[in-house]
């Protein structure tokens, strides 16, 4: 098992030391371990849960949402009937999402493949800079 | 190339068109054309690339049959 101290949680996941403390104090954390002197002391289960966190806001879930996703993340067997359905909601929100986002990068693929087969620059891109100006 | 291949069938068997797919964007993605030229059939995605006339003959034949099974 390895551990860390707050700073080497904030440079490996990229959330401030600040932030941290506040997830503990709002318990999306549970209660970190501390040293004899008072350092907190992260595990890797803390920074698997950080990066649930992260993903999860990526996909603007609220910090309440969160977790309660969290409590699910750790017992799934015994999860209440509205987290249960609170989970449901956010897989098919994540579902439409990702349908969306396979509908952009294909359309993304057309263009980029017609840009390239064009003989005179890209006149896609051109005309959507020229949108911007 | 299409347009000589079509013409081997009876009258009025096959339909078709071009689709500029810069006008038609959102129909050409739904299709799954990533590059051009591309063929569809049927509203199936058959050919991207250039396709032979024999290979697309061969397609329509194939398509042509189905149609008729079923009916």
């Amino acid at each position: 098992m390895n551990t860390y101290r707050i700073g080497e949680v904030t440079e490996k996941v990229g959330i401030s030391a600040d932030t941290l403390r506040y997830y503990e104090k709002i318990k999306l954390l549970p209660s970190i371990n501390r040293t004899d002197s008072g350092i907190r002391v992260y595990e890797d289960t803390d920074i698997s849960r950080l990066r649930f966190i992260q993903r999860a806001q990526k996909m603007r879930f609220r910090l309440k949402e969160i977790g309660a996703l969290l409590s699910m993340r750790e017992d799934p067997q015994h999860a209440r009937e509205e987290v249960r359905l609170l989970t449901r909601k956010k897989l098919d929100e994540i579902e439409k999402h990702l349908g969306e986002l396979q509908y952009l990068r294909n359309e993304l693929q057309l263009l980029l493949n017609l840009c390239r087969a064009s003989k005179n620059g890209c006149p896609i891109i051109e005309s959507i800079d020229q949108e911007k100006i | 190339m299409l347009e000589s291949v079509t013409r081997d069938f009876d009258m009025g068997l096959i339909r078709w068109r071009k689709v500029n797919v810069l006008e038609e964007l959102d129909y050409a993605v739904e299709l799954g054309v990533s590059s051009m030229p591309a063929i569809v059939i049927n509203g199936q995605l058959v050919f991207t690339g250039h396709a032979s006339a024999r290979r697309l003959r061969g397609a329509l034949e194939k398509r042509l049959k189905e149609q008729a099974k079923i009916k």
